[in-house]
């Protein structure tokens, strides 16, 4: 296992940051994908000592500040899901490539639904509408995201 | 390759520090319900975030300063005319306003009321906006550096557009009249009749749900902000009323109306400097009584 520089890690999270602010046209904004989720989950598979969960935490905190949400709504809910990979990243990285895609879909699922709960507990509007549309974009995008990566980060 | 020396500890430690983790982030949101607290830790904080939200705002500046160096002449000259049909259109109103405003203005004074200030706004630049599911909300480029508070209104040039609703250190939040959390207080211009319009989460829907059942309402009917609630100041306008809905409630009238602001296409926006918010409703409170 081949220690991962530091500098690769919390760049490309910039980036996905970065990317998480670019607008998208009209109604294409809700398909935007999860993209700071998926770079941690990608970090946390495959560098779990230098990803860990401070750093997921101080990162979408930033989130949190930069989208003008509920202060800690990302953080508790990417906190909860790098804690998840933790406790079976040696399996994640062992799994088939359409496995490891269904199993970040479910992470992802249950990251969506915890910051529904937090909306709905915070505004008391009454209505309790999951977002599924970052997920399945996200989950499309994964493939490629980490092909990408994978290329990336063997050439640093 | 693969030695359990490299593998991290799987032991109570990582536990201890989610726990820790979520339980901040948990304080985190309980502060974040006062403004109070929650501005200072978001303004420090949006220190390190400013430069990401610099950059994504780099290629849009630089897309409108090429817009106009590389827009050829015949261009510029048509718009240029066309502006100047504009301004000496906008002139000829201003003289009849000037009429009714001096009108105004003796009619006041008879009635022995306060004046009513001219509202004071500066324009900012909007760096991003989100109309995604249930968050409709913009990013603005002023922020506590340049003296924005909690609640100040935002217009676009036709109408109430929002309130700034979380303020960083060079930029804020707008929460658009939209949002399926946010309420005005408003009155119909034609009667008077003061009621509250709700956000949709739909950018060209609101609705309101709270019309007594007596009162006159019509297709077209104007919406102006009541001033109640001392968050937006009196006399903006905000929605036109573009349907009447039938309803088994015997208390209420219901309604939809579409924003006067132009919230799909929002480019540029003002914001309100409410100087003396408690000179204000004291003459909102003489007019009343």
């Amino acid at each position: 296992m081949r220690q991962q520089s530091n500098k690769l890690i919390h760049f490309s999270i910039v980036i996905c940051l970065i990317m998480m602010l670019i607008p998208w046209k009209g109604w294409f904004q809700t398909l935007q994908p999860y993209w700071l989720a998926l770079i941690i989950i990608y970090w946390s598979i495959e560098a779990p000592k230098q990803c860990g969960l401070f750093v997921a935490f101080f990162y979408s905190i930033m989130l949190d500040v930069l989208y003008g949400s509920l202060f800690g709504k990302h953080g508790f809910s990417i906190v909860a899901m790098v804690f998840l990979i933790s406790k079976v990243h040696k399996r994640l990285k062992m799994t088939s490539f359409w496995q490891l895609a269904i199993m970040i879909g479910t992470l992802l699922l249950n990251d969506a639904f915890i910051r529904t709960v937090i909306d709905w507990l915070s505004q008391q509007s009454g209505s309790f509408k999951i977002n599924l549309w970052p997920v399945l974009t996200s989950i499309l995008v994964w493939p490629w995201f980490k092909y990408i990566l994978d290329r990336v980060r063997h050439k640093f | 390759m693969w030695t359990p020396k490299n593998e991290p500890a799987l032991s109570g430690n990582n536990v201890l520090s989610f726990l820790l983790l979520e339980i901040v982030c948990i304080v985190l949101m309980v502060l974040d319900q006062s403004a109070k607290i929650a501005t200072p830790i978001r303004s420090t904080l949006s220190t390190l975030t400013y430069p990401l939200t610099k950059i994504v705002e780099l290629p849009q500046k630089a897309y409108s300063f090429i817009n106009s160096t590389i827009s050829d002449q015949a261009q510029l000259l048509n718009e240029n005319t066309e502006l100047k049909q504009k301004l000496s259109q906008a002139q000829i109103d201003l003289l009849q306003l000037d009429v009714i405003s001096q009108q105004n203005h003796e009619l006041r004074q008879l009635l022995n009321a306060k004046q009513q200030l001219p509202l004071q706004t500066t324009a900012a630049f909007i760096i991003n906006v989100n109309t995604g599911s249930n968050d409709h909300h913009l990013i603005i480029n002023q922020g506590y550096n340049q003296g924005v508070q909690v609640g100040q209104t935002v217009l676009d040039l036709n109408g109430v557009a929002g309130q700034i609703s979380k303020v960083d250190i060079e930029s804020s939040h707008v929460i658009l009249i939209t949002n399926e959390n946010h309420a005005v207080p408003v009155e119909f211009l034609r009667t008077g009749i003061r009621t509250f319009i709700y956000g949709t989460g739909n950018l060209n829907t609101l609705s309101l749900s709270e019309i007594p059942q007596s009162a006159d309402v019509k297709i077209g009917d104007i919406l102006i902000t009541s001033g109640y609630g001392d968050v937006f100041p009196r006399g903006l306008k905000v929605a036109t009323i573009n349907n009447i809905l039938t309803t088994e409630d015997k208390s209420f009238k219901q309604a939809t109306a579409v924003p006067s602001a132009n919230l799909n296409l929002i480019k540029q926006i003002l914001l309100v400097w409410n100087k003396e918010p408690s000179v204000q409703t004291s003459s909102l409170s003489k007019e009343e009584s």
